[in-house]
């Protein structure tokens, strides 16, 4: 490195710069012309004739005092002239104590100062140069911690300008070597180194990390896949133990995660400076972490030694991992870019943890148990291998607290290198702690040696440390190959080794240390649940193979695969779906209106012969209507309000009908208390309204009376009584009215009497009978007082025998208005005291000879008590065609005496239905015989023998 | 025009009634008419939902106005010049009452719950009765919303108020004509006249003669009934026109009481004298519908007929 040919500023006390090498010449040309354009000129010769006092001739400094000179001027250069100046001046100089010197001084922090400015402005010459002074510079590994210059540097590992890229990288690997150098020859100082290296291997690994592992691995797989595993430590630990350096990877892996779940706890324990999260850019963190690694190392890796045993099951679960890890290993190939390497490698790590819930388990427990089994062994921990612990809790931390792919990286570098870190710390921690030290060396390097060969002869191995790789490149994300170079040679030692294995064992050693350390942690912490973590491994091994295999993406025949389709559900669709529907019953309807319509209009045009047949003129008014009984309105209040609010508001104009709102405004909301509309009854309770019964029935009969009153005589006053009662009945404008009760009855009597003036007797009778019906109708004769209706007698209407009377029946018979209320006469006026005038349309005969001494046989009607009630206020006009009906009332077999009828009746028989029913009932049907010329049954036929009675 | 001239009404006055005008305001039957108090101008309402008001003077429509909202059935004037009333069609039964003069609603009268088929208004003063489907009669005041009195009745009601304003019918069950005194009308009929029941069709309308001494039954059947306003006799039965859709067809008295018109379903009109129960007439028009109204003007020798068309009829007078 140092070696690459300078080209050097020979400065010639005139000549200031002789660049040998063309393309510098072009890129100080450029800058410095770049520089004389945009900033205030700067002549680098009269700099350079400045600084020529402490120069040498060929432009280098001449001495460790000048070099702290130089350093002091160099801080306070600003321009990129000067800076080119001081640059060329330090390429010239190759004496190591100057530049130690000049390190020392401060030369080291100046250079990251303007190495970070230069990369912000992209000024990649600059850049170029810088390397180069780097490239020159004595490193040592507290300088790589001191400060982000080598994590820049890597970082240019990546950078697209080829000179920056290989520059960096060749700086990369010699501050790796440096590194290992370091750690492999002073394993006993090393914690500083180890820190410094750790520090270096972080910053290469940032720097160079992905492109560097992508060297390495080509150069080296095995290496850097035992590198890998080296950085977990607890791999090389794990092999020694196991003789398998597979398992003893897949082991490490495992145990890494173990370690990181410790680390996890023992962060939250110790609570480490560095517990922080480790940001990328921040070079101190990382540096804390790696003193606490430096510290802890030591006796984490003697009881990681101490508690191998556990660890083999660890290790098979690993083993069982390895076989994924053939494919991980490719993919690791192939993935060459370092940005893919960490996502990946990240997922993996997190894979493995979700993937082996075992182990997640085991962690969990081991974390719990860890802070409260093993403190004092924590504590050694957390010391120097707590920067195992702490790089491993934070890709475990990070993983959690940060998707950030660069983030994890970055850890994941440092946690690689911490891992080497834990094996170089363990030899140093070895002498701290000799027991725990010698043991887990002990054990590692044996295994060591033959894992790598065992690693590349068998493919087994080969395929667990593939694995391994993956693992941890997956845990470790981009760092991996920055680490695989650093642990590249601890691996070798592991796996194949032969290469480079100057410091190998003691790499070994160290991370065999540390994977013991991590082991005898988690062991510490419990060592059921090592066992268990083996058996959860050794379940787990099953599971992830499973699960790799599950990883594994295939697709399935076209023939086998089915199509299909899959439907949002559109609202707007749905609605559109279903309101066809509701629209249908409106649209059915509209459309029956609209036919309806069409109809109509159409019949009203086709029909419409409407004319008008006049024309309009002026209408006459109506002479002769009668004055008004009161003017129309006079009492309303209402018109009066509305017409002053007529008055007040605008009349509504339409013009036309297009104008026409469809429809009236809203009235105004009016707050009025809801009142309960009165009651109307429909009877008077208190039975003072009147109450009339007639039917439409046509007046046509109203001749008959008349008619059969003139055969007989009739006295003198029943003749003034029948006028009185015509003049009533024309009076009452119901001349004809059939259903006038007392006209009835009259008739009926005169119907009887004249019927009967073959018995003079009878007639007589019957004539007296009827005086004093017509002039006493309180009174009523012995014989017959059952028989006259209750009205007539005046009974209250309730109490009436035959009375039928409607409620509130008057008691005057000569009363106009009395007249209609006039109720029909009950069958009393047949009755057996009516001394035998016949009431039924039956046959006089028999009426004649029947009648007296009580009903008929023929008559008993229905039988019931009731019914010859109903039949006395059966109404039928007399001699009528409706008289008929009564006969047919009348039988009955067996209707009781008179005299109890009335009063057994009477309760019953109130009730308009006698009236109604019976005043011309139509529905009696005209018995066919009596049509036909002669019924033989007579009065007893239950149907209507019509016509007058002959 | 000159100054209206009178004349007396006679048998052959009725029957030279022509038509002299007929409007097609309407789209759809026309439901119902009233007059105002002077005669001079006529409203109807009509199943397109529109109130077309006419001039009965000039003989030509007035006005239009549209209740679309709610519909139009029964339509009455109250006594406000500008007022009216009407029974709804939509929305529910509410009674509305509507001022013609700026085309608002002025109140509501909520409480029917079913169709309104009978709507009066009384002679003198604010009150109204309305009768519907839903069994009840109620009785209002033009200025409040709240229902005055209210009757459950076992059918169809019917109800008119007298032309002196002091009584209203109910017709019942299409049987019984009970007369209430509107100062006590919860205490009961003072009267009821129970008539045969009409068993072919019920009662759709009732009205008093202007001289208040009949009341003419209309029913929706081939039948109207002329009984006594007093006594509640029957006093005629007219029959002879044509109802079969068993439609609501008006009965109506002419202003001196002395004919009685029905309008048919074959587009006649049909003319009765109250006293004689003689048909005097039978005017035919070409209604091309049933003739579901028929109202004599109060004051003016002027008839109008309407299906869907309106018609005004005037005597033909052969100069």
């Amino acid at each position: 490195m140092g070696l690459t040919v300078v080209f050097v500023f020979i400065t010639g006390g005139r000549n200031p710069f002789i660049i040998h090498n063309p393309k510098l010449r072009l890129y100080l040309s450029l800058l410095i012309k770049n520089l004389f354009v945009f900033q205030p000129p700067i002549d680098p010769h009269q700099l350079l004739k400045a600084l020529s006092s402490l120069l040498t001739q060929s432009g280098a400094i001449k001495g460790p005092t000048e070099s702290t000179r130089i350093c002091s001027l160099m801080r306070d250069v600003t321009k990129l002239a000067s800076k080119c100046v001081y640059i060329n001046i330090l390429r010239a100089t190759d004496t190591l104590d100057v530049l130690e010197k000049f390190i020392e001084v401060g030369g080291w922090d100046i250079l990251n100062v303007w190495l970070e400015d230069s990369k912000n402005t992209e000024n990649t010459p600059i850049l170029v140069e810088l390397l180069k002074v780097y490239h020159q510079l004595p490193i040592t590994v507290d300088l790589l911690k001191k400060n982000g210059a080598a994590k820049t540097i890597k970082q240019f590992r990546k950078s697209e300008d080829e000179m920056l890229k290989t520059l960096s990288s060749d700086i990369v690997e010699k501050w790796m070597n440096k590194i290992r150098e370091n750690s492999n020859k002073d394993a006993g100082e090393a914690n500083d180194k180890d820190k410094m290296r750790k520090k270096k291997k972080s910053d290469k690994k940032e720097k160079d990390s992905e492109k560097e592992k992508d060297k390495e691995k080509d150069k080296h797989k095995h290496v850097s896949s035992s590198s890998s595993s080296s950085s977990s430590s607890s791999s090389s630990t794990q092999h020694h133990h196991h003789h398998h350096r597979s398992k003893e990877e897949k082991n490490e892996s495992s145990k890494n995660k173990d370690d990181k779940s410790d680390s996890v706890s023992v962060d939250n324990l110790s609570t480490n400076t560095a517990t922080g999260t480790v940001t990328p850019g921040n070079g101190l963190k990382i540096h804390i972490k790696l003193e606490r690694n430096d510290k802890k190392p030591p006796e984490p890796k003697r009881p990681s030694t101490v508690k191998r045993p556990p660890v083999k099951p660890r290790s098979s679960g690993v083993i069982e991992d390895s076989g994924p890890m053939p494919l991980l290993k490719k993919k690791m190939p192939s993935q060459t870019g370092p940005e893919n390497r960490p996502v990946i490698k990240r997922p993996g790590s997190d894979q493995k943890i979700k993937e082996e819930p075992p182990w997640k388990k085991s962690r969990l427990h081991v974390t719990t148990s860890l802070p409260s089994s093993s403190p004092t062994e924590k504590s050694p921990t957390i010391v120097s291998p707590g920067d195992i612990h702490n790089q491993i809790k934070f890709p475990f931390q990070k993983p959690v607290k940060s998707a950030m792919h660069e983030d994890n990286s970055f850890i994941n570098d440092i946690i690689r290198p911490v891992g080497r870190m834990k094996r170089k710390p363990r030899p140093g921690v070895n002498g701290t702690t000799p027991t725990k030290l010698t043991t887990p060396t002990t054990p590692t390097t044996p295994p060591s040696p033959v894992s790598p060969t065992t690693a590349l002869k068998s493919s087994l191995p080969s395929v667990p440390s593939f694995y391994k790789e993956t693992l941890e490149t997956s845990e470790t994300n981009g760092t991996s190959p920055t680490q695989d170079r650093s642990p590249s040679p601890t691996e070798k030692m592991d796996t194949s080794e032969a290469k480079e294995v100057t410091d190998d064992n003691m790499e070994t050693d160290n991370k065999e240390s540390n994977v013991e350390k991590e082991a005898e942690n988690s062991e510490n912490a419990e060592k059921p649940v090592i066992d268990d973590f083996g058996e959860s491994l050794l379940s787990t091994e099953t599971t992830t193979k499973k699960k790799k295999k599950r990883l594994t993406v295939s697709w399935a025949e076209e023939g086998k695969l089915h199509q299909y389709h899959y439907f949002e559900m559109d609202e707007t669709e749905r609605e559109n779906v279903n309101r066809p529907k509701e629209n249908f019953d409106e649209a059915k309807k509209h459309e029956m209106m609209m036919d309806r319509k069409v109809a109509e209009s159409a019949k009203r045009y086709t029909k419409d012969n409407m004319q008008e047949a006049i024309p309009w003129r002026f209408p006459f008014l109506i002479s002769g209507l009668p004055p008004p009984p009161s003017e129309r309105g006079c009492q309303s209040l209402e018109k009066d309000v509305q017409k002053e609010r007529e008055g007040v508001v605008l009349q509504a104009l339409f013009f036309n009908k297009e104008m026409l709102p469809d429809g009236p405004s809203e009235p105004d909301l009016e707050s009025v208390e809801p009142s309960d509309p009165k009651f109307i009854p429909l009877e008077d309770e208190t039975s003072g309204g009147d109450e009339f019964m007639y039917s439409y029935d046509n007046p046509g009969h109203k001749s008959v009376p008349e008619v059969q009153v003139a055969p007989f005589q009739l006295p003198p006053d029943v003749a003034n009584m029948l006028a009185n009662f015509h003049q009533q009945a024309a009076h009452a404008q119901t001349p004809m009215d059939p259903n006038n009760p007392v006209l009835a009855n009259v008739q009926n009597l005169l119907t009887s009497i004249s019927g009967e003036t073959k018995d003079p007797s009878k007639a007589e009778a019957a004539l007296e009978q009827l005086k004093s019906v017509l002039n006493n109708p309180g009174v009523m004769p012995e014989n017959t007082g059952m028989g006259m209706p209750g009205g007539m007698s005046g009974m209250p209407p309730r109490l009436g025998l035959l009375g039928n009377a409607p409620p509130g029946f008057p008691m005057g018979m000569g009363g106009p208005p009395g007249a209609p209320r006039f109720p029909p006469p009950g069958p009393g006026m047949g009755g057996p005291g009516m001394g035998g005038p016949p009431l039924g349309p039956g046959d006089r005969d028999e009426w004649g000879e029947n009648m007296i001494g009580g009903p008929r046989p023929g008559m008993r009607g229905r039988g019931r008590p009731g019914i010859p009630m109903r039949g006395g206020r059966m109404p039928g006009p007399p001699g009528g065609p409706d008289f008929g009906p009564m006969g047919p009332e009348f039988c009955g077999p067996d209707i009781p005496p008179p005299g109890y009828m009335g009063p057994r009746g009477g309760p019953r028989g109130r009730g308009m239905r006698g009236g109604r029913m019976r005043g011309g009932r139509p529905d009696v049907p005209v018995c066919r015989h009596y049509a036909a010329g002669g019924c033989r049954r007579g009065a007893t036929c239950m149907f209507l023998h019509p016509g007058p009675p002959v | 025009m000159r100054e209206p001239a009178s004349m007396k009404l006679t048998d052959s006055v009725v029957q030279n009634f022509r038509v002299a005008k007929i409007f097609r305001e309407n789209t759809d039957r026309i439901t119902s008419l009233d007059y105002s108090a002077n005669g001079e101008t006529l409203i109807s309402s009509s199943d397109d939902d529109s109130i077309v008001i006419y001039d009965c003077q000039n003989g030509t429509p007035k006005r239009t106005l549209n209740s679309k909202k709610y519909g139009v059935d029964l339509i009455c004037y109250t006594h406000a010049v500008n007022t009216a009333l009407h029974s709804s069609t939509k929305v529910d039964d509410t009674i509305r009452y509507l001022s013609l003069h700026d085309n608002k609603y002025i109140r509501y009268f909520p409480g029917h719950t079913k169709k309104v088929v009978t709507l009066n208004m009384s002679p003198i003063n604010d009150s109204f009765l309305s009768g519907s489907l839903d069994k009840t009669i109620r009785l209002w005041d033009l200025r409040s919303q709240n229902c005055q009195g209210l009757m459950h009745l076992p059918g169809r009601p019917v109800a008119a108020f007298d032309p002196d304003g002091l009584i209203f019918a109910a017709g019942i069950n299409s049987e019984i004509v009970k007369l209430y005194d509107l100062r006590s009308f919860d205490k009961g009929p003072f009267a009821s006249f129970k008539l045969s029941q009409d068993r072919d069709c019920d009662w759709t309308g009732m009205k008093f003669s202007a001289d208040g001494k009949l009341i003419l039954i209309s029913t929706n059947g081939q039948v109207l009934r002329l009984i006594d306003a007093f006594q509640g006799t029957p006093l005629q039965t007219f029959m002879g026109f044509q109802n079969n859709k068993g439609i609501p067809l008006e009965a109506s008295f002419s202003p001196d009481s002395q004919f009685a018109l029905c309008g048919s379903t074959d587009g006649r009109i049909h003319t009765w004298n109250t006293d004689t129960g003689v048909r005097v007439s039978v005017l035919n028009c070409d209604h091309p519908g049933p003739v579901q109204c028929v109202q004599f003007n109060p004051k003016y020798m002027m008839l109008a007929t309407a299906c869907t068309n309106m018609a005004f009829w005037l005597p033909y007078i052969d100069d």
